[in-house]
């Protein structure tokens, strides 16, 4: 009775009003702010990477950006590429599991494990690769061995991210579509494989893309796997993060080649990144029913 | 004999993750665990990885007897001192950076989900923010970084080193509490926010007193998921060239001289990490489901009608 007393009632002037006005001032306010600050960022980022010296004929800063984006592209494509039937595989699993108290406890393992910092996963493999090196030396001056360890390291880092992507999707499939089949004497795999893999369709691309980006963005596994193969961050095995980084560490000063080209490699990484987030976002929207 | 089930390819593949997590963490256990010689001080004065403690047993009793005979034999983690201070830096930072994140995410999200009327400006300010959301932290890191070069790398002295870290650590929470609360607020039914507004409550009432309190158990984990993976980050804090020591700046430091033993140490700090992280996580569930569960009075709408299914 008390809190039917308090409504103003149909055609009274709202309750609230000058707080509400209040309210939304601040909050405008804060999202200007905000919206604000982005731009800035963004802008910031781009007006710091012009430099035309960067774009003059022979340039080795140039050059090395293909190489380092080529070593990033190619480390998480083969690492989201390994993990995507797995991940596809387990997602889909998991999302034609029965809701019981297991069910929710592997999913929030799966959303657990996707959490791992990269330091962690990348000491991990330090842990494991430096008694290799250890063993064999020439490990170290062979060329790819650095970047497969880079590629095992991001698919380590990508499976639980893409599984949960995945299990997201699939779970979009009409639970009651997984009963009807099951119903008419389809069993588990032939559920799993004939209607939750078919509709994680897009889903699949969607990961992937989100697996890529989240590949070419991660920074730590890189640097701590070409610390163990005593690589530099923007050598031959180095990819656009751990050279922002290893630059990052001089003291550039503002205006010079090297700063700029620092710069670059963030421009070129943000595009990447964002531009496969958001096609991961595009394709990832519901089913393919 | 009935031969047992085979597993399916998903629950192989299910496997897999599952046990890719767990033996990481096997690794870091087996690495940071080792016995120890401590002197009657309580001073470590040397120490074993699991491996030469448990396979190299001799080794250590000869070692033992020949330099330190007072000394005794104990299996520890092998924490380096400073650990403690590493991870209260870590939170310090953390919470200066949510004093700054939280009210601006807070209120772009009230105005961008609740205030503002559908027009082609909230949706390229929503899609800047999405945009802005999946960055690598690295990203977000080099701006702070250019801004300090820019001021003469300033992020040497004291102030400017925790002002920097906790202004980077902000920069990148923003955009996940925007995200938090706007997923917060579209979770709660719209149809409560029309009735509101059709018996003449305000907006802000309505966000007030129903919307957010609704929301909360989705808005307070989605932050607490942030600050997890915020806290894990060592990019950020190398970028920037902070002189502060975060736990994964110690981890990053101790990895480059695996020579001087110091894998033990890293893999101890990187364990604690792991905890924090699993830490915020529970955090986020209890928060969520039981204390917030616990204070908000039901709505009539998830109370159930009786006899009625």
């Amino acid at each position: 009775m008390r809190q039917a007393s308090r409504l103003p009632g149909p055609g009274a002037r709202p309750a609230g009003q000058g707080a509400s006005r209040s309210i939304r001032g601040l909050s405008a306010a804060a999202a200007v702010l905000t919206v604000l600050l982005v731009v800035a960022c963004l802008a910031f980022i781009f007006a710091e990477s012009v430099n035309e010296q960067l774009f003059q004929a022979g340039t080795p800063l140039t050059g090395s950006l293909w190489r380092l984006l080529g070593v990033s592209l190619i480390t998480s494509a083969a690492g989201a590429l390994a993990a995507l039937p797995v991940a596809l595989r387990a997602g889909a699993y998991l999302a034609g599991r029965p809701d019981s108290r297991t069910t929710r406890l592997l999913v929030r393992f799966i959303d657990t494990a996707s959490g791992v910092p990269t330091v962690v996963l990348g000491l991990c493999l330090s842990i494991l690769v430096l008694p290799l090196i250890a063993a064999d030396q020439s490990l170290v001056q062979t060329p790819f061995v650095p970047g497969i360890a880079i590629s095992l390291g991001n698919f380590v880092y990508l499976l639980p991210h893409m599984t949960d992507i995945f299990r997201r999707r699939a779970a979009e499939v009409p639970r009651l579509a997984g009963a009807g089949a099951l119903a008419l004497g389809a069993d588990w795999r032939q559920t799993v494989g004939f209607l939750y893999l078919p509709a994680s369709r897009k889903a699949s691309t969607a990961a992937f893309a989100a697996g890529l980006a989240r590949g070419v963005g991660q920074t730590m596994i890189t640097v701590l796997l070409l610390i163990a193969f005593g690589r530099s961050a923007s050598g031959s095995a180095g990819t656009l993060t751990s050279a922002i980084l290893g630059a990052a560490r001089q003291s550039l000063e503002p205006g010079t080649p090297e700063y700029s080209a620092t710069f670059l490699f963030g421009l070129v990484l943000l595009l990447c990144t964002g531009g496969l987030n958001h096609l991961s976002r595009k394709l990832g929207r519901g089913a393919d029913l | 004999m009935k031969k047992p089930p085979r597993p399916s390819v998903g629950e192989v593949s299910l496997g897999l993750v599952i046990g890719l997590f767990l033996a990481a963490l096997l690794v870091l256990l087996a690495s940071s665990l080792g016995l120890q010689a401590v002197d009657a001080a309580g001073h470590v004065l040397k120490t074993w990885d699991l491996a030469s403690s448990v396979f190299e047993r001799a080794g250590v009793e000869a070692w033992q007897s020949e330099h330190a005979p007072q000394s005794q034999l104990v299996l520890a983690v092998h924490l380096v001192p400073g650990t403690a201070s590493s991870l209260l830096a870590s939170l310090a930072i953390l919470v200066a950076a949510l004093a700054v994140a939280l009210p601006l995410g807070f209120g772009t999200a009230l105005y961008l989900g609740h205030f503002a009327k559908r027009s082609r400006l909230r949706n390229l300010a929503t899609g800047m923010l999405d945009f802005v959301a999946d960055l690598p932290p690295i990203v977000i890191g080099l701006v702070v970084f250019g801004v300090f070069s820019r001021a003469g790398g300033q992020a040497e002295a004291t102030f400017w080193a925790w002002f920097s870290a906790a202004l980077v650590v902000a920069l990148y929470l923003v955009p996940a509490v925007v995200r938090a609360v706007e997923v917060g607020i579209e979770s709660v039914p719209l149809e409560l926010r029309h009735a509101a507004q059709a018996l003449g409550v305000g907006p802000w009432p309505v966000l007030r007193d129903r919307m957010l309190p609704e929301a909360a158990p989705v808005i307070i984990p989605g932050i607490l998921n942030a600050c997890a993976r915020v806290v894990g980050d060592a990019a950020i804090m190398i970028l920037i060239g902070s002189t502060i020591r975060t736990l994964p700046i110690d981890i990053v430091g101790l990895a480059r001289q695996p020579e001087a033993g110091s894998m033990g140490p890293a893999a101890a700090s990187a364990l604690l990490l792991v905890v924090l992280m699993l830490g915020f996580r529970v955090a986020a569930r209890i928060i969520g489901k039981n204390y917030i569960g616990a204070r908000t009075a039901k709505p009539p709408y998830k109370q159930g009608i009786p006899g009625w299914m």
